[in-house]
């Protein structure tokens, strides 16, 4: 299995986006689609909704905000450097609640994502590098566990159809792990540069570009 | 005598400072603590180990070889500790950044341990007040960690002063593709001094400009960028001070008595692993004429000194970079090669109050060739480079030195740079 996963992180296909835009959001380094319309967040401190061609801006005082995953009425932003977990209201936009993990690694090198596994019950949150870990919390954000990934570099990660997805942003390669023991079931790469954040439509993968401040649309791969 | 006992008294307070450091690295429960945090106030420990093998031969010459064999050392090339952290948000930012390997010279002049010493206010301008790098050039703020060779080129590394005290002031525009960079800085070759009677001080500027994205000051592509990155970057820095400072012929002089100006242009280029970067320096000392400072001469007493007052020959420096670098993400492995060569204070052809050429001055040229083995994405790295330098030119001062009289030379270098943190 462990030889498995080796060949499986070295050995990827390239897919091609059918459609770009740009995020108009200063530092992109997260989506979330949710509500029909894809929420976008930025490094500083913006978040966006976008939704039928029209985008809604609101800026918050967030620090280095690299993760979101938003649910039926909260907005989950993960803060990388200060380890914590910033919760929204969905509707008033107001902080509800913080709550802050333990992760002594490198400050810029903390956390980059997180979404929540519906089967579990449980949140995952994913560290950059040195070590590229994925944070196991309850529901209350309570830590049930730390796994290092066989993957070197992680920018993000998403669950969707009953597997866990992890964006690279040095590999530039998308990872499809199993969402229980995280071995690493396919990979892609694609031809972003600095690929940050990553989520699913109903019928589209989409990928935002940190640097570029742009918006990628793929088919989900298979 | 005095600056021995001092750093002698420094090099305990050092040791102290390191067992501390240690003591939180392996504290809690012996789980290694990187970083710690205290809500938005947070603070991380790192630093690098780098040992060196540095051997030199002459193949032109046996006795010369035999001569600088003692040369050829292991040496400890880097220890250092390095606290980094910020707080109120990211309002502030500081860094204390301390090199041990310094203090493992036991002469009467050991280096200075620090070399960064600074806290960062993040406005909408990014104001530095303390001690850290200048912007003077791209291969200069790219970390030595990030680069795929142990040692710098020599037109950045013969005495250039790459970092200094003063107000640094920094602003990133369209997400940081265009950034500009001042430093107003003492322009001393010590940290604090009682007073400094040399007169001015340095200003240092800087603009770079990079497309379709930011370029990070780093010599490897280690994404292996999926678009070309471009970069361009113009610096330039002036001080005029009433004394020299580092006035040796073999190095750049920090300041000199009179105007120092120093022009810089860089370009990078960053693609599917590949990075080029080209540099051009070009330093001018305007020497003031001696007796500065001294105008009460009466001119009736000035028949004394015929030539009064004196105009001393004005000095110039030059040096260019290009360096080529492949990152084999498979192999894990860096390839480089490098051309820089120097011209040390030298004088113009057409400078018509001497008699002098462009010979005069010291010139070097280097060709080399860089291999890394990166053992980890943490930087842990094997680094091998192998250069051949030529010399030419001679000096006017002291020793009127003939540079072409000394053989051609070839150096090894090899290291391990492990990252700690």
């Amino acid at each position: 299995m462990i030889l498995l996963n080796i060949i499986l992180v070295f050995y990827v296909d390239l897919l091609i986006p059918n459609q770009v835009e740009s995020s108009n959001i200063k530092e992109s380094s997260a989506l979330c689609w949710n509500d029909g319309g894809l929420y976008v967040l930025g490094d500083s401190g913006q978040l966006g909704f976008l939704k039928d061609g029209s985008l809604v801006v609101n800026s918050f005082d967030f620090e280095d905000s690299e993760g979101l995953y938003v649910d039926e009425n909260h907005i989950y932003i993960a803060e990388e450097r200060s380890r914590k977990i910033v919760i929204l209201d969905k509707n008033s936009l107001k902080k509800i609640d913080e709550k802050q993990l333990f992760f002594s690694g490198r400050l810029n090198r903390g956390f980059e994502g997180i979404t929540y596994n519906p089967i579990s019950n449980e949140f995952l949150i994913i560290t950059e590098e040195n070590p590229c870990q994925i944070i196991k919390t309850d529901k209350d954000f309570n830590t049930l566990g730390y796994y290092d990934l066989l993957i070197s570099e992680a920018s993000d990660l998403v669950f969707f159809e009953n597997a866990l997805w992890v964006l690279s942003d040095i590999n530039a390669t998308i990872y499809k792990l199993n969402p229980f023991n995280f071995n690493v079931e396919n990979s892609w790469r694609i031809k972003v540069v600095n690929p940050e954040g990553i989520t699913f439509s109903e019928n589209k993968m989409i990928i935002v570009s940190d640097n570029l401040e742009k918006i990628y649309y793929y088919e989900i791969p298979q | 005598m005095k600056k021995y006992i001092i750093m002698r008294f420094l090099n305990n307070c050092y040791s102290y400072l390191f067992i501390f450091l240690s003591s939180i690295l392996f504290s809690f429960d012996s789980v290694a603590q990187y970083s710690l945090n205290k809500s938005y106030d947070n603070i991380e420990i790192r630093g690098n180990i780098t040992s060196i093998y540095k051997g030199r031969w002459y193949p032109d010459s046996a006795n010369y070889t035999l001569s600088k064999q003692h040369k050829n050392l292991m040496r400890l090339k880097d220890a250092r500790v390095r606290l980094k952290g910020s707080s109120m948000k990211k309002k502030f930012n500081y860094e204390l950044h301390l090199d041990f390997a310094n203090l493992a010279d036991q002469s009467n002049s050991p280096e200075l341990p620090i070399l960064d010493g600074y806290v960062t206010y993040n406005g909408p301008l990014d104001i530095t007040v303390g001690y850290t790098k200048l912007p003077i050039s791209r291969e200069s703020m790219t970390p030595i960690i990030y680069s795929p060779w142990l040692k710098r080129s020599m037109i950045i590394d013969e005495g250039q002063s790459r970092r200094d005290l003063g107000v640094h002031l920094e602003k990133g525009i369209f997400s940081d593709k265009i950034n500009f960079y001042t430093s107003f800085v003492n322009g001393l070759t010590e940290i604090s001094k009682q007073q400094d009677d040399s007169l001015g001080y340095e200003l240092i500027s800087r603009i770079d400009f990079a497309y379709p994205s930011k370029m990070k000051y780093r010599a490897i592509n280690i994404s292996r960028s999926a678009l070309p990155i471009l970069a361009l970057g113009v610096s330039y820095r002036q001080s005029h001070k009433g004394e020299f400072h580092d006035a040796d012929d073999e190095t750049i002089w920090t300041g000199i008595d009179g105007l120092k100006q120093s022009l810089s242009y860089d370009f990078a280029v960053k693609f599917k692993g590949i990075s080029l970067l080209i540099e051009r320096h070009q330093i001018n000392y305007e020497m003031d004429p001696i007796f500065i400072g001294n105008l009460s001469i009466p001119p009736q007493a000035q028949v004394n000194y015929p030539n009064y007052p004196y105009v001393r020959d004005d000095f110039k420096t030059k040096g260019k970079i290009v360096q080529l670098s492949y990152y084999h993400k498979k192999w894990r492995s860096v390839y480089s090669i490098r051309y820089d060569d120097a011209n040390i204070n030298y004088l113009e052809k057409d400078n018509e109050l001497t008699s002098y050429d462009e010979s005069i001055g010291k010139n070097e040229k280097t060709i080399g060739f860089a291999y890394n083995y990166r053992f980890n994405s943490h930087l842990s790295v094997f680094k091998l480079q192998l250069t051949r330098t030529v010399f030419a030119g001679f000096d006017k001062y002291g020793a009127t030195l003939d540079y072409s009289l000394r053989p051609k030379m070839y150096e090894l270098r090899v290291g391990f740079q492990y990252i700690i943190g």
